[in-house]
């Protein structure tokens, strides 16, 4: 039930991507209103199934009242949800429709992860929390974590428009798209922004998950594989914005950084999985 | 000791620290499953000889990790100490660096780099400088923070042109938001500080792991404690079996008095003067409560070690033993885990006229028995005149204990953290210089502004200032000129 | 096209009217010329003047009754304006008059002023209550053309002057130069001409450096800046966001190491050079440093180039939105006539309506 909700979800987030898309190179408005209309659409869609989800989620009654990410798809939705409401957040605060060609293809790649697993699975993995998860740090910690990702990602995609605004004006041969693209200043701005506010929450994130983990096991860190590589990712980030308010590092090396970064989130959600004991969704363990 | 506290060293040191824990986190630690450390070794010997040579199968509690952990430590206490504390340089954001001379060789040098500022006013009045009090009352009145700079004594001056000789000038600086000069310090004081409490958690606290099986006690290392439980919960998911609560009813007892009391779960630990029992694990112990025996029809219920007559038969039949995952290794009978795969159980069975036996029965093998001889090793043998039931085992607990005396000052240092990276982020630093200068009996104040967040952050209300600067001015007597902004 | 529509335009512009001639019918005043229309009999009556163009829209009322629309233009000017003017029928002027709130018909094909201009007169008209259901439907639907050129074709887009081009690119780096900092070398003629598109703009100071102090302080006071003297001018650059370089040196005066130096000194902000001096005053090695953008007057020339041609095929498509919409609108008159009134079809976000809508 909580599929037929999500897949029209995960639809629209690829419909709104591309649509987002096209609109990079044809001129009518009409496009990007309707990117974002769908995508709106889709975040209605997603909650709704994520609604229906908690529903199902609390029928089991160990598991109330906590969010339902303690499964690969879970956590996949929930990260595609973030993704979605940040970039209708800051996009449409900052009337840069123009980027959602950048930042909507991650949603729509996580909605369509959940979808893949859940296929492949055959379910939504509604399960039981085991006892190390039945803490009301189960609603805050992957929550803040997930948010932080998501704000990372569309940091990632306003830094490549930054790449390519960059480009165009270098090369002396600006196309039309340099001239529908945000000016450099600005995306160099936004991004830089965004990556702090999400570093604050990682920090915040990372934090929280080591008091509970001495709540839990008695120790704040244990170098699982999971935790060590948040850590990198908040050392990466760190590195960045070191190298921005001290040495001045802007435009392409900044974002290059931002890049390195978001591949370490990128590894932080996904590789650890078959890596983790503690943490993995996939390892089997 | 310069090139410990430069962004370049810093950042490499960062990278560095960051490859080293990615190492950590693809080649097998020990500490986590050293069976996958030893098939590395086994799958690639030279690489794996290497590796463990150099600590990298236990990387992180590796003597050089410390000594990087350390090292991260002392950078990040290095580089704030260096810096000179919040607030007290009042022309940072209009020269740059450290400068010679006093304050009023230094507004000689500001004076010609205020007009270079993009938010910048100016403001003329003729008549004297009556306004000044006014125009500076107007910033405090909104809650900038101003302190007086610098009098720079000097003869009259001429014109308003762009290179000119400076002369007399007083100059004031209006600071807001600087609260978040101590983001930073802070931030980084409480990572040293994490750092710290973390050392004194490892160096002055202990854990320890206590496996203590239902209905008995264990005592403690490093205290002169006793664990004992008195009842042990294990509940599973119907649908998937995954477990869904473990539970322990703990009493720790010093002697004979009892200092805590608690049924303890996951995420839910006892507190006994801050040392902390945390259910970490559970298991089926080498230990059992009953044994159901069947003999000639009848059902007989064994307990530990008491002998009791088998039915149908003058033997008698000792139950001593049990054991959740029985195997044989290098002859002997050994318990691999905590989990009932295998189960056997040792009995000690004395038939009249025949020497007492020791028999191992096993789950697997109902047909057959191995006997145990006095060195303990083990060879078939047959099977004994009765049929084991079942076995009701008694499981344990793995009680996680753990004291840290670091625990609060880790807590407050978090906190710190938090608090200084939300003051580095999120409080907006700006200023406005105020430099009057008099000439020819007309007043010239300069207006420049700075931001933090860049000028375009401070546009609006750097324009707002100035408007109200002017009109401060020239309600104190006849302008001269409404001032202006160069450019359009 | 049936005359019995009423709808009839007369005008005059720059493509063959003497300025004279234009003068002497925008001294009129729109309003006197409304009156006289009204006066003459005319149901409705608009009058777009510009500096470029008098154009002076009626409908007739039915049955016929009212003085010829030159005939009135003729008294008020006080001459014959049929050798200098054009005159249209029904959807013809429909036609023509959204070729120019397309811009078509402009000097500067695709300007955008001229839609305000169009807007305006027509506001003036209908306050004056001039207006009725012909001429609400065709202004209002002229607007729309305007608007949807302008959003569908690249008809406005890209401009035609090395200065403006230089101009719009830096509003690419920096997004908006209201918190620029303008650098000018030199006091020249190009000098000037980009200090003008710059400062109307709205930048936040000029500075003006020329190897003659005088000169140089003569322009930064006609835009309200500042002059510094030539050796001075490295030191500006670190807190100068845009260079333009026209001086009459034939050696390069901006070298890279300069450049590099003050970037030392700029934390990261981005540097924008213009470099219109032929031969150039900045040499090129400078675009490969980090965070500075360099463009040579070659560069732009090529911009410019490449936007020409390009609103040459915009002016197609231009054309062809325009036609469209003019049969469209002849067959509403048509259907007015008639009796039986058909719909006309909006984009979504136009606002829907007819008459008395703004647009």
């Amino acid at each position: 039930m909580e599929l037929t909700l999500f897949a029209p979800a995960a639809v629209l987030y690829g419909v709104a991507a591309a649509l987002a898309f096209v609109y990079l190179f044809s001129r009518d408005e009409r496009w990007s209103l309707w990117a974002l209309r769908l995508l709106a659409a889709g975040v209605a869609f997603h909650l709704a199934s994520f609604g229906l989800r908690m529903a199902d989620f609390w029928a089991i009654p160990e598991n109330r009242w906590f969010l339902p990410v303690n499964s690969f798809y879970g956590a996949l939705s929930f990260l595609a949800l973030s993704v979605a409401a940040v970039a209708l957040a800051v996009e449409r605060g900052h009337r840069l429709g123009i980027l959602g060609a950048f930042v909507l293809p991650w949603a729509a790649l996580a909605a369509g992860g959940a979808l893949w697993r859940a296929a492949s699975l055959g379910s939504t993995e509604v399960a039981g929390l085991v006892p190390a998860l039945r803490s009301y740090w189960m609603n805050i910690h992957p929550a803040v974590l997930m948010v932080a990702y998501a704000a990372f990602s569309n940091a990632a995609g306003v830094g490549v428009a930054l790449l390519i605004q960059d480009g165009q004006i270098k090369s002396r041969r600006p196309t039309g798209l340099c001239y529908r693209l945000p000016a450099i200043a600005v995306l160099d701005d936004l991004c830089h922004r965004i990556n702090a506010a999400g570093f604050l929450l990682l920090t915040v994130g990372i934090i929280m998950g080591g008091i509970w983990a001495y709540g839990a096991w008695g120790r704040f860190w244990g170098w699982d594989p999971k935790e060590t590589w948040s850590l990198i990712t908040a050392v990466v980030y760190a590195a960045y914005l070191h190298l921005r308010y001290v040495k001045g590092w802007r435009g392409r090396r900044a974002v290059y950084m931002s890049l390195a970064g978001f591949a370490c989130v990128c590894f932080t959600f996904i590789g650890v999985n078959f890596l983790s004991g503690l943490h993995g969704y996939l390892s089997g363990r | 000791m310069r090139l410990l506290v430069s962004t370049r060293f810093n950042v490499g040191l960062f990278l560095f620290f960051s490859a080293v824990c990615a190492l950590g986190s693809v080649v097998p630690q020990e500490p986590d499953s050293a069976q996958a450390a030893a098939r590395f070794l086994e799958a690639w010997p030279r690489l794996g000889g290497l590796l463990s040579a150099s600590g990298c199968f236990d990387l992180y509690h590796s003597w050089w990790f410390a000594a990087l952990l350390g090292l991260l430590a002392l950078d990040v206490a290095l580089c704030k100490l260096r810096r000179p504390p919040p607030g007290s340089d009042p022309w940072e954001g209009l020269l740059g660096g450290p400068r010679a001379g006093g304050d009023a060789a230094a507004l000689d040098l500001a004076r010609p780099e205020l007009r270079k500022k993009s938010l910048y006013a100016v403001c003329d009045r003729a008549g004297g400088g009556e306004g000044i009090g006014r125009l500076l009352e107007g910033f405090a009145a909104e809650g900038w923070r101003l302190s007086p700079v610098a009098e720079a004594p000097g003869a009259v001056e001429a014109g308003g042109r762009a290179s000119e000789a400076p002369s007399g000038a007083l100059a004031w600086v209006a600071d807001r938001g600087s609260a978040q000069r101590w983001g930073s310090l802070v931030s980084h004081a409480a990572i040293v500080v994490v750092f710290a409490a973390g050392l004194a958690g490892r160096l002055l606290g202990f854990s320890e792991m206590i496996e203590v099986s239902e209905g008995r006690t264990a005592p403690m290392r490093h205290r002169p404690w006793t664990i004992a439980l008195d009842r042990f919960t294990v509940e599973h998911y119907e649908k998937d079996g995954r477990p869904k609560l473990f539970a322990s009813e703990l009493r720790i007892m010093d002697g004979p008095l009892e200092v805590g009391r608690k049924r303890v779960v996951v995420n839910d630990p006892l507190d006994v003067g801050g040392v902390r029992f945390y259910q970490s694990s559970w298991g089926v112990a080498e230990d059992f409560a009953a044994v159901k025996i069947s003999a000639a029809g009848e059902e007989r219920v064994l307990r530990p070690g008491v002998e009791a007559r088998l039915p149908g038969t003058r033997a008698s039949v000792t139950a001593e033993r049990f054991m959740p995952d029985f195997d044989v290794v290098d002859g002997r009978p050994a318990n691999k885990s905590s989990e009932a795969i295998h189960p056997a159980l040792r009995v000690r069975l004395k038939r009249p006229g025949k020497p007492a036996e020791t028999l191992w029965v096993l789950n697997d093998m109902p047909d057959a028995a191995l006997a145990e001889g006095p060195d303990g090793s083990v060879e078939a043998a047959p099977p004994p005149p009765f049929r084991v039931l079942g076995v009701q085992p008694r499981l344990f607990s793995g009680i996680e204990v753990g004291y840290d005396p670091g625990y609060r000052f880790m807590l407050a240092g978090f906190g710190a953290w938090v608090a200084g990276l939300v003051l580095l982020f999120g409080v907006h630093r700006r200023r406005v210089w105020v430099v009057c200068s008099e000439s020819d009996g007309a007043l010239r104040c300069e207006l420049a502004g700075w931001s933090l967040r860049g000028d375009h952050a401070f546009h609006a209300e750097f324009d707002r200032l100035a408007g109200r600067a002017r009109s401060a001015l020239a309600s104190a007597g006849a302008a001269v000129e409404g001032g202006g902004r160069g450019g359009a | 096209m049936s005359a019995s529509s009423g709808l009839e335009l007369l005008g005059v512009s720059h493509h063959a009217a003497p300025v004279e001639v234009r003068e002497r019918l925008a001294a009129l005043g729109p309003e006197l010329v409304l009156e006289s229309l009204a006066a003459a009999g005319w149901r409705e009556a608009v009058v777009l003047s510009t500096c470029n163009r008098f154009e002076a829209y009626g409908v007739k009322p039915s049955p016929p009754g009212a003085r010829a629309l030159a005939q009135v233009l003729d008294d008020l000017a006080g001459a014959p304006l049929a050798a200098h003017g054009y005159g249209r029928l029904g959807a013809e002027a429909a036609r023509h008059l959204f070729e120019v709130a397309a811009g078509l018909d402009s000097l500067v094909v695709g300007e955008a002023e001229i839609l305000g201009q169009v807007r305006d007169c027509y506001h003036r008209a209908a306050r004056t209550g001039r207006t009725g259901k012909v001429l609400n439907v065709l202004f209002q639907r002229a607007m729309f053309v305007g608007k949807k050129v302008r959003s569908e074709t690249g008809l406005g887009t890209g401009r035609l002057s090395v200065a403006s081009v230089a101009v719009e690119l830096a509003e690419r780096v920096f997004g908006s130069l209201a918190e620029s900092q303008v650098l000018v070398l030199g006091a020249g003629e190009m000098a000037e001409l980009t200090a003008t598109h710059l400062t109307s703009a709205r930048i936040a100071r000029l500075w003006v450096a020329n190897r003659t102090y005088e000169r140089g302080l003569a322009l930064a006071r006609r835009f309200c800046g500042m002059a510094v003297r030539w050796e001075e001018f490295p030191g500006l650059l670190g807190s100068v966001d845009v260079v333009i370089a026209s001086t009459g040196s034939d050696r390069a005066v901006v070298t890279r190491d300069m450049v590099a130096d003050a970037a030392g000194r700029r934390n990261g902000r981005p540097l924008f050079l213009i470099d219109i001096a032929m031969p150039r005053d900045i040499s090129d090695e400078v675009n490969e440093l980090e965070q500075v953008y360099l463009y040579a007057l070659d560069d732009l020339k090529a911009i410019v180039a490449e936007n020409v041609a390009r609103r040459q095929g915009e002016i197609a498509r231009a054309r062809a939105i325009v036609d469209g919409k003019a049969d469209e609108f002849g067959r509403w008159l048509e259907s007015l006539a008639a009796g039986r009134e058909i719909g006309l079809k909006h984009a979504p976000g136009q606002g829907g309506g007819r008459a008395g809508r703004k647009a």
